[in-house]
């Protein structure tokens, strides 16, 4: 899964090649609701996530570790943190989630890294 | 390069300095256009595609202005697509201009860009052990850094914490820039960051290439939304050791 390929030379150069070895991937997520005034705060939105992996996944899918690193409520764009194995539970839950508090609703993926280094 | 455009969605184009110029044309009707050697196509035969990269070696003998390849190649990029775009073009601001650009310019609307930059003055920052800490923890804290998450940690909405073992720093300094720059402006300032290095510290320097742009990593697209990353990033101590980070997405070389 993970060979390091290792290359040490008498110049003190050391090359270290890592393949598929991200332990976690980055989604930078947009939620857009119908009534465009409704505020979300972070921890809501972290429920609500969970909700969603619920939802989908059953309580394998709510253990998942999805962590919020930074939330900015004017837009409802969050940058997201999940380890690599529930990437697709995640992207899944969140693109299929129609409803949030008897209002539609959905989450615009915007960008999908592995490193975390979204622009 | 172009500017303002979507690559999935809307036809950028990309002019590097070696010549080649390449194409990413979605949605549009292509005229199948023979060329090298490569087998003819019915006449007049067009197929619908939802994109195409078209590459263009400006350098080659058959492609100057007056050439055969060369009206051809006008031919088909006038009289079948509407190509309208603006374009970002590089001038680095030491050097004389480019006398050949004058009159191009003096044909249309242009206006000078300068690099955006973004100054954040960090307190308190919590900083791994730069020089043992593993390549995806290393460059997750920078990324969270850089975004601004850096140690906001919290048990219910996020697990992530700096890396140990952890020290404090009274102070740093993050800049960003976002602008047309070239390797040599890259290589300027890794100079000018190593010549004014001081004691015990250290410099990161993480590039990325336009998200929409057909030439981001090399010649290459920016892998968004397939897993793909494509930026470097240096890491320079006082005494002249460094790591060299490149980020490579599945669908993209790996670089040499």
């Amino acid at each position: 899964m993970s060979p390091n390929d290792t290359k040490a030379e008498s110049s003190g150069y050391q090359r270290v090649v890592l393949k598929n070895a991200s332990p976690h991937h980055y989604l930078k997520v947009r939620l857009l609701l119908e009534d465009e005034t409704c505020r979300v705060s972070s921890v809501e939105l972290k429920s609500f996530i969970i909700t969603c992996l619920k939802g989908l996944h059953g309580e394998v899918g709510a253990a998942l570790d999805v962590g919020v690193l930074k939330y900015e409520e004017e837009t409802l764009t969050a940058l997201l943190r999940v380890q690599s194995r529930g990437l697709v539970k995640l992207w899944s839950s969140l693109t299929l989630q129609g409803s949030y508090q008897n209002q539609a609703c959905a989450f615009r993926v915007l960008q999908v890294s592995h490193q975390r280094n979204l622009c | 390069m172009s500017f303002r455009t979507r690559i999935d969605e809307e036809n950028c184009v990309a002019l590097t300095p070696n010549g080649k110029t390449s194409d990413d044309i979605i949605s549009c009707l292509l005229l199948c256009s023979s060329d090298h050697g490569r087998p003819e196509p019915p006449a007049h035969s067009f197929v619908s595609v939802s994109s195409a990269v078209v590459e263009v070696d400006l350098m080659d003998r058959s492609m100057a202005p007056g050439g055969r390849a060369y009206l051809r190649l006008l031919k088909a990029l006038r009289c079948h697509l509407n190509l309208r775009t603006d374009f970002l073009i590089s001038h680095h601001a030491g050097e004389e201009q480019n006398p050949g650009s004058e009159p191009l310019l003096s044909r249309y609307d242009w206006s000078e860009r300068r690099p955006e930059v973004c100054r954040r003055a960090l307190r308190d920052l919590l900083c791994p052990d730069l020089r043992s800490c593993d390549p995806h923890s290393l460059l997750e804290w920078l990324g969270a850094v850089d975004a601004g998450c850096g140690n906001s940690s919290s048990t219910f909405l996020s697990s992530l914490v700096c890396p140990e073992p952890q020290r404090s720093l009274s102070g740093a300094l993050s800049v960003s820039l976002c602008g047309l720059l070239r390797p040599q402006d890259v290589w300027r300032l890794v100079e000018q960051l190593r010549s004014q290095a001081e004691e015990d510290s250290w410099a990161s320097v993480t590039v990325h290439g336009f998200t929409d742009s057909p030439v981001s990593w090399g010649e290459e697209e920016h892998g968004v939304l397939t897993g793909g990353e494509t930026f470097y990033n240096l890491l320079m101590f006082q005494d002249h050791a460094y790591r060299l980070h490149l980020a490579t997405g599945p669908q993209d070389a790996c670089p040499p």
